[in-house]
């Protein structure tokens, strides 16, 4: 009796009925949604290359290479490499800075430290970035909190500018884009596994060798994603450089907006976007030639 | 005293205790392997040699210097991790070079000494190769030639063959040993393998619910284990319940006495357990009960071929007795059989 029941048929598994879609074609349907968003992204962007090839007026009929030749002049050339520059000294200043906080959360054993560490780097993600520039503007401004801290303690006489020039943009777009630096570099981080560490040290290496030597070059895939991510976000960036950079620090996406809002000159602001989209991707494939032989090798050993 | 000194070591994280009252003696030279379960500290006592675990308690000192608290880079000991932990950025080359470099020997050295380490270990044409392209028992020699690399005073091998399959296991076995051998390097293996601890080890420390159960050649555990835990855990056992009878002999729970060398100390009416080894009992149509010679029903056989497993009950134990297909006798589930345990083969065990 009892075996019987142990053993007894409770039913069978439904057929199915036969597949219609190759493999191949249900992968492609399976990315349809994602694609089809793509695809209006990527139709835009086209229309504004199209655009940036016509005339103030006549965006759609007309043909002129005029507002890349405008481009050229001294000042809009200032204002790409000052994008430029300053959002690849941001993303280095907040890789240096993301690095011993993400070896800190790839290192901490307790899970709910971990999950403490992630919100507060997350936090800038959650504000808005009109917010956190306000926020800026309250510290850094000539009334702000470090002035008058500065004044009250009698260092400084008058308010010190902070705000309205590079250094305030910088702090800035630091700040904003930090948790896209420190994720990848705490993930890469967490992928280089404690015995490599403790190899290296039986081995002779100090800590800082240790560091130097094997977690920073493991990790570096990560580094440099997060470095690009951060170069990516900042030179495209907007709120930040209205707010504390104001009309004095003229990157490319303040003028984009000043081409378009007040002087409708839609072909102008469509050159400038698209040399902006053209030298970002030229920088990031740059970094990931340099960097991908190296990223294979630690990939193909984990 | 020259080699490794281990006193009362204790390890405990929280209120777990890892091992605890370790006292230990490893001469120069000697393979020593730290044998046991899963879970019973051997690899936690390892790294505490290593340093990369702090003591809770007790001393280890090489050569008569205490070390116990000295960093684990400072300590110059070459160690070989489970997994392996060759730095997949750098060559084979780069990865034996490391602690060379670290010890700013300079250029010429390193590469003179890399390339006789290559050269010890087969793998010459391998310099210049990325860790990934090699295969496991390639990665495994590199890692032994890194961690060798620096003359270290002693090397700890943390299980170091369990990722590779049982083949290639075993030729690196002999390999690792001859290796060990031609250095003259003091070596302790963390193994679960008691196959492993049996074919390379001068002295096997079995390792057992957070301390030391025994210390001693791999054929003294084997034969002499010191108790119950050692025999069990050591190859295959017969393990059973008896109680002394004085005069050397001892009952089984069926009734049946053995004649077996029990220590005097033990009294009458003292209730033991009793080690024989399958290989040692001896399988006979059935006779007369004499001496050793008990009455016993075949209860299951397991054939596999080269030898041939039948399992007897006997006087209330359950006894398994290995032997080679010519010494079979034909024996089949319900049999009956005289089986001889020989007073020697037969161990009393502290409980």
């Amino acid at each position: 009796m009892a075996l019987s029941t142990l053993t007894r048929q409770v039913g069978v598994a439904p057929l199915r009925p036969a597949k219609t879609f190759s493999p191949t074609a249900r992968a492609w349907l399976f990315l349809s949604p994602a694609m089809l968003f793509l695809g209006v992204l990527i139709a835009a962007s086209l229309l504004v290359l199209r655009m940036s090839v016509g005339t103030k007026g006549a965006e759609w009929s007309g043909f002129s290479l005029a507002s890349y030749a405008q481009l050229l002049e001294p000042y809009y050339l200032k204002s790409l490499l000052l994008t430029l520059r300053l959002a690849l000294v941001s993303a280095l200043i907040a890789v240096l800075l993301a690095i011993p906080v993400g070896y800190c959360m790839s290192r901490l054993q307790s899970p709910l430290l971990r999950r403490v560490f992630l919100a507060a780097v997350l936090l800038p993600l959650l504000v808005n970035l009109l917010l956190q520039s306000y926020g800026w503007l309250v510290i850094l401004g000539p009334g702000g909190m470090v002035n008058q801290a500065l004044m009250g303690l009698g260092l400084i006489d008058r308010p010190v500018m902070l705000l309205y020039n590079q250094t305030g943009v910088l702090m800035g777009l630091v700040q904003t884009a930090f948790p896209l630096a420190v994720l990848p570099i705490a993930s890469a981080m967490r992928g280089v596994s404690r015995s490599y560490e403790e190899a290296a040290a039986t081995l002779g290496a100090s800590r800082a060798q240790v560091f130097r030597q094997v977690v920073l070059p493991m990790s570096l895939p990560g580094i440099i994603t997060g470095a690009t991510l951060v170069f990516a976000y900042n030179a495209s960036s907007f709120v930040v450089l209205l707010l504390l950079g104001g009309r004095r620090v003229p990157m490319l996406a303040v003028m984009v907006h000043d081409q378009i809002a007040p002087l409708m000159n839609w072909p102008a602001a469509s050159a400038a976007g698209v040399v902006l989209i053209v030298t970002t991707l030229a920088i990031m494939t740059f970094s990931e030639f340099v960097t991908g032989r190296r990223r294979r090798i630690l990939e193909a050993s984990q | 005293m020259s080699g490794l000194v281990l006193e009362n070591v204790e390890k405990h994280y929280g209120s777990a205790c890892a091992v605890t009252d370790v006292n230990l003696h490893l001469p120069e030279g000697k393979l020593v392997c730290f044998l046991g379960p899963s879970g019973c500290g051997k690899t936690t006592l390892l790294r505490m040699i290593a340093g990369l675990e702090t003591l809770s308690a007790g001393e280890i000192r090489l050569d008569g210097q205490d070390i116990g608290h000295t960093p684990a880079h400072q300590r110059n000991f070459g160690m070989v991790f489970q997994s392996l932990a060759l730095f997949p950025h750098m060559t084979v080359g780069e990865n034996i070079a490391y602690p060379l470099k670290l010890r700013g020997v300079n250029k010429a050295d390193q590469q003179a000494r890399v390339s006789e380490l290559l050269q010890l270990i087969q793998l010459q044409e391998m310099l210049d190769r990325p860790v990934a392209k090699l295969s496991g028992g390639q990665r495994q020699r590199v890692a032994i030639a890194r961690a060798i690399a620096a003359r270290p005073k002693l090397l700890l091998l943390d299980e170091p063959l369990s990722a590779l399959d049982a083949k290639l296991r075993e030729s690196m076995q002999v390999e690792i040993r001859q290796l060990q051998q031609r250095l003259n390097i003091t070596t302790i293996l963390v193994t679960h393998d008691q196959r492993e601890a049996m074919t390379m080890a001068d002295i096997v420390v079995v390792l057992g619910e957070h301390r030391v159960q025994q210390v001693g050649t791999p054929i003294e555990i084997y034969r002499n284990p010191a108790n119950a835990f050692v025999a069990d855990f050591i190859g295959s056992g017969n393990i059973f319940p008896a109680i002394a009878l004085g005069h050397g002999r001892v009952g089984l729970p069926g009734g049946a006495a053995l004649q077996v060398p029990i220590c005097e100390s033990i009294h009458a009416g003292t209730s033991i357990k009793m080690l024989v080894r399958p290989e040692d009992l001896q399988l006979s149509l059935p006779q007369a009960t004499a001496g050793n010679r008990l009455q016993g029903t075949v209860t299951f056989v397991r054939d596999s071929g080269a030898t041939i497993e039948t399992t007897i009950a006997c006087s209330g134990v359950s006894l398994t007795a290995l032997s080679t297909p010519c010494q079979g006798i034909g024996l089949g589930i319900g049999s009956p059989v005289s089986v001889t345990i020989p007073a020697e083969a037969c161990r009393v065990l502290t409980a």
